[in-house]
C-alpha cells in the first residue's frame, strides 16, 4: 500500500532537491573557492560589547607572524592558508585601561577552509585549555548584540541593568523564536505532524538573506524579503513534493515523522555542503540605535522584534478575520468535520505550509542579525521551539506566542543562577515538566484520550 | 594506484568496527524500543552518552576497573530509563519521543559543561578509558591480523572479539525475549497498548522493563566505541540518535538480525562513499572540496531515513507484512 | 430460556433508577465524570445483578462508554467510589480491573492487528509464566503452560468460528470477525464480569445470530454480562435487565419488557435525538413489545445456546 504512488513521490522530492539545490548553487558564498580561508576575530567585554583596537598576532609554523587590530565593531579579519593550525595570541596591553585580560588565551585554530569566528572574551584568565577548532560546534554562539548603553565601565555593571538587559535579550530572542514556533504550532495543529525540519526552514531564510546580503550586494530590508519569499516556496515545495503525497498515501503520522528528520538532516547537511560548516556575521550596525532603562538596543534588535510583532499580529489578522484563516483554525479543530463542511483541507495545509515556511524563513533572517548564521542555526533552535511550543500547547498559535516569550525570558534569566552553557538544559526541562504536569500546555486544550 | 583504493579495505573494517558494534547494540535496543514494543525513543544518544561517562569515569576517574565501570554503565542506563520510564510512559506516544529526546540533550549538555569539566572532562571529553580493558587482553602482542592494507594489533583483536561476543550474546537474550510470552505482551502494547490493559496486563511495568533493556544495550555498546579512542560528549547529539534510527529502519525495525546487519552495512556503505567522494575529489572527478565532502554522508544518511520511510518501512529482513508503523 | 417469563427476580423494591439488586456484583455510587463544563455521568447509585444479562442503552453520546471506562479503570471520575464482588476497585487501574475478573471490550474494535488470531487469543490467558521477565529467557518454564494456553484458545476460536483463522493476520479479520475475537479473547481469562460495547454493531445479521447465542452462553456458564447496545431487538431478545441512560444520567430500569413501553425511555431517545431514524427504531420497538417476543428467534437462540 505504501509503495503504490512511491515513484511519483520520488520524482517529487528529486525535483524538490534539484530546485533547492539549483538555487543554492547560483548564490555560492564569497570566501568558497580560495584556498585561503577568512577568519574572523571578535574581541567582547564581560558586558557582551565589542572592543575596538585590541591588537592580535597570528602565528604559525611556516607562517610570517601577522598582527591585527580589531575595528570599531570589535571585529577583525585576515584570510589564512588553510591546512594548517594558527596560534590566535590577544595583546593584554591593547585593552582599556582597568580591563582584566582575556578568558582564554591564546587561541589554537585549526583552519581547514571554513570561514570561522574566532572570540575572545575579556575576563579573568582562565587555566589555558580550551580550543577553538574551526569544526562546528553544535551550540548556538551567544548573542553579542544587546549591550549596556553607559560606555566606557568594563566593570560588573550593577543587578538593575543586568536584570534589564536579560530581559530585553528574552523579548528580543522570544519574538523571533515566536516565528518559527507559530508554523510548528499551526503545522502540528492542521496535519499532526512534529516538524523536525522546521529548524532547516529557519536556516534557510538566515542563509538566503546572508547571500543577498553579502554576495549580491542586497541592502538588508530586501534581503529580508527575499528569505520571506523564498521561504515561503520552500514550504510550498516541501508541501507539494513530499508532505501531501504522503498524506494522499494515508502515511501514519510516525512514518512522517521519521521523513521530517530525514528531510532535517538532508537539508542541514546540503546547506552545510553550499555554505561550509562555518558561522557568519551578517553586516551590520552593532552601536546602540535606542536605550531602554541604560541598556542599549542595536538596529536589528529593535527591527527584529518591530518585524517579529508586525507578521504576529498579521498571522493573528489572517486567523480571525479572513476566509482562509478561518478555515484553518476549523481544519485545527476537527479536520474531517472541516473537510465535511466543504473546507478544502489540502489547500488550508498549503497554506499553512507557505505560511510557517516564510515565517521561519523570517526568523532564520532576524536570528542570523541576532547572533551568527550557520547550517546549524535551525537545529539548534528546534528544540527550543519544541519546547516553547509545548509550553503553550501544542497546535495553539497563542500558545505558541506566550510559549516562546515565557521561555526566552525563562532561559535568559535563568542564567543569573546556572551556567550559561546550562540555560538549555533549563528549557529542556521546562519542556519535560510540562509535559508531565499539564501535557496540553498553558493554553491548550485537554485532549480527548481514548 | 592501487593505493588509493584502501578505503575498500576501510569498508571492509568497517563491519566489524567498534563503531558498528555500538551502533548495532544501540539500534537492536531501539529495535526493541519502537520495532517490538511502539516506544518512540528519540533519546538513544542519551543512553550511550550516560553509559559511556559512567564506564569511562569509573575507569579513568575512579579508577575501579573494568568490571566494577561496566556495572556502572548499567546502573547508569538504568536509572536514566527509570528517570525517563516512570513519569513519561503513561503519556502519549509523540510525548515521549520529545522528553526523550531532550533529555537526551539535557545530558548531553550537562556533561559538556565548563563545570563539570574536572569529571567529564568537559567538552574535550574523557581519553584512555580503555587501559583497564586492554590489561585484560589474553591474547599476546606478537599476535596481529593484516587485512588489506589494515593492522590489526592484539588490542584491536581483542575489542572487536568481545564486542561481537556481547552483539550475538544481546541478539540471543532479546530472540528469546521477543518470542517468548513476554514477547507477545510487548507486541500487543505496540499494536494498542488499551487492549493489552484490558486483558489484565501491567502497560506500564513492560514498556519500563523494555525501556530499560533498550537502553542498557545502547549505555553496554558504547563501551566498545570509546575504549579503542575517546568518549566525546559531541559524538552522542540528536543526530547520533537518528543515525541509530536509519541503521534500525534498514535492517527492519521489528527484527533481530536487522539491526546488527544494518549496521555493518551503514557503516561499511559510508566508508565506501566517503572513499569513492575522497577518491573523486582527489583526481578532480568530483569539483567540490574536502569538507564538502564530509557532508555528503549525513546527507546520504537524510535521504535514506526518507526513501526507507517511504518505500521500504520494513527494511531489508522485515517482512512485507509487518511493515506498517502503528501511529 | 431467553425471555422467560418465570425468571427469578433481580432487583429488591420498586424498579426505579439505581435500585437495589438480590446479589448485585457491582455497585457503584455518586459516580461523576465531567469534559469541561460538559456532565458526561452522572450517577447517584447504579447495582449491577450478578449472573444475569444487563443491557446498557441509551441514545448517543449518553455517556455509556464514559461509564465503562469509569467502572474499568481506563477513565478517572470527578468522583465516586465502586465496588466489584464485594470489593472496592475505584481507582484502581485498568489491568488490575481485569485482573479482577471484570473485562471488558472495546466500541471501537481493538484487534492487535499485526499479532496472529492466535496470538491475539494467547495474550488473553491470565497468569502466564512466560510473561515475567526471567521466565522468558528460560522457554522450558513456559513451554508447557503455553500448549494448555493454546489448547484453550484453539478451543474457543472454535466456538466462534475462527479456527480456520487462527493463523492469520488480526489485521486480516472482518470488522465483525474482529468484534468476535475481541470477544473470545476477554474470555480467555475466565472472567466474572464480562463487559461488552457495542458486540454487535457493524456486524452482519447472520453473526449477529451466533453472537447473541454466545452471550447466552456466558450466562449459562455463571458469568455476568454487562452490554451497551442500540439494537433493541438484541437487547429484548437477550437481557434479563436493562439500564437505560440519557444525558449521564439513569434514566429508567427494569426487566426489557418493561422499561421499552417506559415513556422516559421513549422520552430519551426522542427528547435528544430527534433524527428520523431512532425514531422509527422506537416505534419499531413498541411495536414489537406489542406484538410479544418473536417465537421463530427465540427458537433460533435456544438452538444456538445448545451447541
Ligand atoms: N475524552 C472526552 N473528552 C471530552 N468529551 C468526552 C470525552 N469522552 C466522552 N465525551 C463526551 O461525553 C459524552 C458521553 O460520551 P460517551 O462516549 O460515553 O457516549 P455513549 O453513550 O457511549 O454514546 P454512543 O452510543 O454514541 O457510543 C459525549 O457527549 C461525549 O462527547
Ligand atoms: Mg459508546
Amino acid at each position: 500500500m505504501i509503495t503504490r504512488s512511491a515513484p511519483r513521490v520520488l520524482v517529487l522530492v528529486l525535483m524538490f532537491l534539484a530546485a533547492c539545490a539549483a538555487f543554492l548553487t547560483i548564490a555560492p558564498p564569497a570566501a568558497h573557492a580560495a584556498d585561503t580561508t577568512a577568519i574572523t576575530v571578535i574581541v567582547i567585554d564581560e558586558s557582551s560589547k565589542r572592543v575596538p583596537d585590541v591588537a592580535i598576532a597570528v602565528t604559525a609554523d611556516g607562517f610570517t607572524e601577522q598582527t591585527i587590530t580589531t575595528d570599531e565593531k570589535g571585529a577583525a579579519t585576515i584570510s589564512l592558508p588553510a591546512g594548517s593550525t594558527y596560534t590566535f595570541t590577544a595583546d593584554v596591553d591593547s585593552l582599556p585601561a582597568g580591563a582584566p585580560g582575556f578568558v582564554d588565551n591564546p587561541k589554537i585554530v585549526d583552519v581547514q577552509g571554513i570561514p570561522t569566528t574566532v572570540r575572545f572574551d575579556v575576563g579573568e584568565p582562565q587555566a589555558a585549555q580550551a580550543s577553538e577548532s574551526a569544526g562546528a560546534s553544535e551550540t548556538a554562539s551567544e548573542p553579542a548584540t544587546v549591550t549596556p548603553g553607559d560606555d566606557g565601565s568594563t566593570g560588573a555593571t550593577d543587578m538593575g541593568t543586568q536584570i534589564t538587559q536579560k530581559v530585553l535579550s528574552g523579548l528580543v530572542f522570544g519574538l523571533i523564536l515566536a516565528l518559527a514556533s507559530i508554523g510548528v504550532s499551526l503545522i502540528y495543529g492542521t496535519t499532526g505532524l512534529n516538524n523536525f525540519a522546521h529548524g532547516e526552514m529557519v536556516t534557510f531564510g538566515g542563509f538566503v538573506a546572508f547571500t543577498a546580503t553579502s554576495s549580491f550586494a542586497v541592502g538588508s530590508w530586501a534581503g529580508l524579503v527575499i528569505a520571506l519569499i523564498l521561504g515561503a516556496v520552500l514550504g510550498w515545495l516541501q508541501d507539494l513534493g513530499i508532505w501531501k503525497p504522503l498524506r494522499r498515501k494515508g502515511v501514519g503520522l510516525i512514518p512522517i515523522m521519521i521523513v521530517s528528520i530525514g528531510l532535517s538532516l538532508l537539508l542541514r547537511y546540503v546547506f552545510a555542503f553550499v555554505w561550509s560548516p562555518g558561522r557568519y556575521t551578517m553586516d551590520q550596525d552593532f552601536s546602540p540605535l535606542i536605550s531602554i532603562f541604560g541598556v542599549g538596543l542595536t538596529y536589528w534588535n529593535v527591527m527584529g522584534s518591530v518585524v517579529s510583532i508586525v507578521l504576529i499580529v498579521a498571522v493573528a489578522y489572517v486567523l480571525n478575520y479572513t476566509q482562509i484563516g478561518k478555515a484553518t483554525r476549523a481544519v485545527a479543530d476537527n479536520k474531517p468535520l472541516a473537510a465535511a463542511s466543504g473546507i478544502n483541507v489540502d489547500r488550508v495545509i498549503r497554506v499553512v505550509w507557505i505560511g510557517s515556511g516564510a515565517l521561519a524563513a523570517i526568523a532564520g533572517v532576524l536570528i542570523a542579525y541576532y547572533q551568527t548564521i550557520s547550517f546549524q542555526s535551525g537545529a539548534s533552535i528546534l528544540l527550543l521551539i519544541f519546547a516553547a511550543t509545548t509550553l503553550g500547547g501544542l497546535g495553539t498559535t497563542y500558545g505558541a506566542l506566550i510559549g516562546s516569550l515565557l521561555l526566552s525570558l525563562i532561559i535568559e534569566l535563568s542564567t543569573f543562577f546556572i551556567p550559561t552553557s546550562l540555560k538549555y538544559v533549563v528549557a529542556m526541562l521546562i519542556m519535560i515538566l510540562i509535559l508531565l504536569v499539564r501535557p496540553q500546555g498553558l493554553l491548550g486544550k485537554k485532549q480527548r484520550v481514548g | 594506484m592501487s593505493s588509493d583504493f584502501t578505503f575498500i579495505w576501510v569498508a571492509v573494517g568497517a563491519l566489524f568496527d567498534p563503531i558498528t558494534i555500538a551502533y548495532a547494540l544501540a539500534a537492536l535496543g531501539l529495535a526493541l524500543h519502537f520495532g517490538f514494543t511502539g516506544l518512540l525513543n528519540f533519546g538513544q544518544a542519551g543512553f550511550m552518552t550516560i553509559g559511556g561517562y559512567a564506564f569511562a569515569i569509573g575507569a579513568v576517574k575512579l579508577n575501579v576497573g573494568f568490571f566494577p565501570s561496566l556495572l556502572m554503565a548499567i546502573a547508569g542506563a538504568v536509572l536514566f530509563a527509570l528517570l525517563l520510564g516512570i513519569p513519561t510512559l503513561r503519556l502519549r506516544a509523540d510525548y515521549l519521543s520529545i522528553v526523550t529526546i531532550g533529555a537526551a540533550e539535557i545530558v548531553r549538555l550537562s556533561v559538556r559543561t565548563p563545570e563539570a569539566r574536572p569529571l567529564t572532562g568537559g567538552s574535550d571529553g574523557l581519553n584512555g578509558t580503555g587501559a583497564s580493558f586492554f590489561a585484560l587482553n589474553p591474547i599476546p602482542d606478537t599476535f596481529s591480523i593484516n587485512l588489506g592494507p589494515i593492522h590489526y594489533t592484539n588490542d584491536m583483536v581483542w575489542v572487536r572479539l568481545v564486542g561481537w561476543i556481547t552483539v550475538i550474546v544481546a541478539a540471543l537474550i532479546i530472540w528469546l525475549l521477543v518470542r517468548s510470552p513476554w514477547g507477545r505482551v510487548i507486541k500487543g502494547i505496540r499494536e494498542d497498548e488499551d487492549a493489552v490493559r484490558a486483558l489484565g496486563k501491567n502497560a506500564f511495568s513492560y514498556k519500563m522493563q523494555v525501556l530499560i533493556i533498550g537502553g542498557v544495550l545502547a549505555g553496554i555498546g558504547v563501551i566498545f566505541a570509546i575504549m579503542p579512542s575517546s568518549l566525546q560528549p559531541d559524538n552522542y547529539g540528536t543526530q547520533t540518535t537518528f543515525f541509530i534510527w536509519a541503521i534500525m529502519l534498514l535492517g527492519g525495525a521489528a527484527t533481530i538480525f536487522g539491526p546488527i546487519v544494518g549496521s555493518m552495512i551503514f557503516w561499511a556503505t559510508i566508508a565506501i562513499t566517503e572513499g569513492f567522494v575522497s577518491l573523486g575529489v582527489k583526481t578532480g572527478v568530483l569539483p567540490i572540496t574536502p569538507v564538502q565532502s564530509g557532508q555528503i554522508r549525513y546527507m546520504l544518511v537524510g535521504l535514506a531515513l526518507m526513501l526507507l520511510v517511504i518505500f521500504r518501512p520494513q527494511g531489508i529482513f522485515g517482512k512485507k507484512a509487518e511493515a506498517r508503523f502503528n501511529g | 430460556m431467553v425471555n422467560d417469563t418465570t425468571r427469578p427476580a433481580l432487583h429488591i423494591g420498586e424498579a426505579v433508577p439505581g435500585c437495589k439488586k438480590i446479589d448485585p456484583i457491582i455497585i457503584a455510587d455518586n459516580v461523576t465524570r465531567k469534559f469541561g463544563g460538559m456532565t458526561a455521568v452522572d450517577v447517584p447509585h447504579i447495582e449491577v445483578p450478578r449472573n444475569a444479562i444487563t443491557a446498557l442503552i441509551g441514545p448517543n453520546g449518553a455517556g455509556k462508554t464514559t461509564l465503562f471506562n469509569l467502572l474499568t479503570g481506563f477513565d478517572v471520575p470527578n468522583t465516586g467510589e465502586w465496588s466489584f464482588n464485594g470489593e472496592t476497585i475505584s481507582g484502581k487501574s485498568a489491568y488490575k480491573v481485569a485482573q479482577r475478573g471484570q473485562v471488558r471490550t472495546f466500541q471501537l474494535t481493538k484487534s492487535l492487528a499485526l499479532l496472529s488470531v492466535l496470538d491475539n487469543m494467547k495474550l488473553g490467558a491470565t497468569n502466564q509464566r512466560g510473561e515475567g521477565l526471567l521466565h522468558a529467557l528460560l522457554p522450558w518454564t513456559w513451554k508447557a503452560q503455553e500448549a494448555e494456553v493454546e489448547a484453550k484458545a484453539v478451543e474457543l476460536l472454535a466456538r466462534f468460528k475462527l479456527d480456520t483463522k487462527k493463523d492469520d493476520y488480526a489485521a486480516s479479520l472482518s470488522g465483525g470477525q474482529r468484534k468476535l475475537l475481541e470477544m473470545a479473547r476477554a474470555l480467555m481469562s475466565d472472567p466474572t464480569l464480562v463487559m461488552l460495547d457495542e458486540p454487535m454493531a457493524g456486524v452482519n445479521p447472520a453473526l449477529t445470530q451466533s453472537l447473541l447465542g454466545h452471550i447466552v452462553d456466558l450466562k449459562a456458564q455463571g458469568m455476568t454480562v454487562l452490554f451497551v447496545e442500540h439494537d433493541m431487538h438484541m437487547v429484548q431478545t437477550i437481557a434479563d435487565w436493562v439500564i437505560v441512560m440519557a444525558e449521564g444520567k439513569i434514566v429508567a430500569e427494569g426487566e426489557p419488557s418493561v422499561v421499552m413501553q417506559d415513556q422516559a425511555v421513549v422520552d430519551a431517545y426522542l427528547g435528544s435525538n430527534k433524527d428520523r431514524d431512532l425514531g422509527e427504531l422506537v416505534a419499531e420497538i413498541k411495536r414489537e413489545v406489542a406484538a410479544g417476543a418473536d417465537p421463530a428467534l427465540a427458537g433460533d437462540d435456544l438452538s444456538l445456546e445448545k451447541e
